[in-house]
């Protein structure tokens, strides 16, 4: 099981890094110095996520790896599925 | 493991207090902060070993492919929710958090149910605080099942979502992200004639195709879980012995049931997919 570290902006919906961790306070620790950084702006999400791996991150939280238009696309997938 | 260490109900309900305001968190607060996150967070990841094993051996049994992860909501999002809604962070049932989806699209209405059943089997009754079903009672067209439970003496929340519901989800969050994430508490839609942003049209426009879209997937979903009534229903039935007219009728009475089920949900599908794909095709390149 991995932590993951997600900074987010809201305002251009772009994922701006995923960082990886075996620790959690290492994450937690991460995630809240990268809040200080930004100086607690609503536009910056910093989210501490838990996963077997990313790719479960992907699936499970697409909103921040998928562009809009890519989130139709895949609503289209799954209900042709 | 007892609630943050040395922080009581009421001095975390100060805490959000004081933190709630725009602007700097004062050094002491974040340190305290830190202190309820990891608390939190070791709660989180106690209850994602626990519910892990349950899904897998679920998703094993009914063929399904179904993925955990969990998440800690962060700082900002926090403080905007005790601003907005003058909520106590005591209180606050979704600060850490598990999601399970059904990604293939093939966990149905009754998988939810049942898999929402044996989560609450292995974690326990007593530690059950709420069964939230939005799937009956939407909000801002959200639906899934929310399972708030109660590890190391503070909630944890767990979203069971099946694809249909988490493809709607996320889009609308994506919106969230443009116009405010007051819209996913159903609160009125601001600048309702400015451009969407994240897709075609208006704001207003965007609302009500999602609004649809949350119709659509709801009512393809109860057809779904119909067309297993009717398996289930024909395939009990030949328990007891029957005369050859009565195997016809039963016969007919099958076939006109399931094709009137499945032109249904062909028919709900259909729509569906035209108006996703229509607003597929008029996305610009960059897809917001």
């Amino acid at each position: 099981m991995k932590f993951f570290v997600l900074t987010y902006r809201r305002a251009t919906k772009k994922l701006v890094s995923v960082e990886e961790f075996d620790d959690g306070g290492e994450a937690l620790d991460r995630r809240m110095a990268i809040e200080r950084d930004t100086s607690h702006t609503d536009d910056t999400e910093v989210v501490v996520l838990l996963a077997r791996d990313e790719n479960h991150l992907r699936q499970t939280h697409s909103r921040y790896f998928r562009t809009a238009r890519q989130l139709f696309q895949a609503a289209s997938e799954v209900a042709l599925a | 493991m007892a609630r943050p260490e040395g922080i009581s109900k009421s001095q975390m309900q100060r805490l959000g207090k004081r933190i709630a305001p725009e602007g700097t968190v004062a050094p002491a607060d974040l340190a305290l902060l830190r202190i309820v996150f990891d608390h939190y967070q070791s709660a989180m990841q106690e209850m994602h070993g626990k519910v892990e094993p349950v899904v897998d051996q679920f998703g094993r049994s009914q063929n399904l492919n179904l993925v955990v992860t969990s998440r800690l909501k962060n700082t900002e999002t926090i403080r905007e929710k005790i601003r907005r809604m003058s909520t106590n962070f005591a209180r606050m049932e979704d600060v850490a958090g598990l999601r399970i989806v059904g990604t293939d699209g093939l966990m149905t209405l009754y998988d939810q149910d049942e898999l929402c059943q044996r989560i609450v089997r292995a974690v326990g009754q007593d530690a059950l605080i709420n069964y939230v079903d939005r799937r009956t009672d939407p909000r801002a067209g959200y639906r899934a099942v929310h399972l708030i439970v109660e590890c190391a003496d503070v909630p944890v929340e767990i979203q069971v979502r099946t694809a249909l519901q988490d493809a709607w989800a996320q889009l609308y969050e994506k919106c969230g992200d443009s116009w405010g994430r007051e819209i996913r508490y159903g609160e009125a839609l601001r600048h309702a004639d400015e451009p969407a942003g994240v897709m075609p049209g208006t704001r207003q426009q965007a609302i009500d195709f999602m609004l649809r879209l949350s119709k659509q997937t709801e009512q393809l979903e109860l057809v779904a879980c119909r067309l297993q009534d009717l398996e289930l229903h024909f395939s009990n039935a030949t328990d007891q012995p029957l005369s050859d007219n009565d195997i016809l009728d039963r016969d007919e009475e099958r076939r006109q049931s399931v094709a009137e089920a499945k032109s249904m949900y062909r028919e709900l599908h259909d729509q569906m997919m035209q108006d996703l794909l229509s607003r597929l095709g008029s996305f610009d390149e960059e897809g917001a």
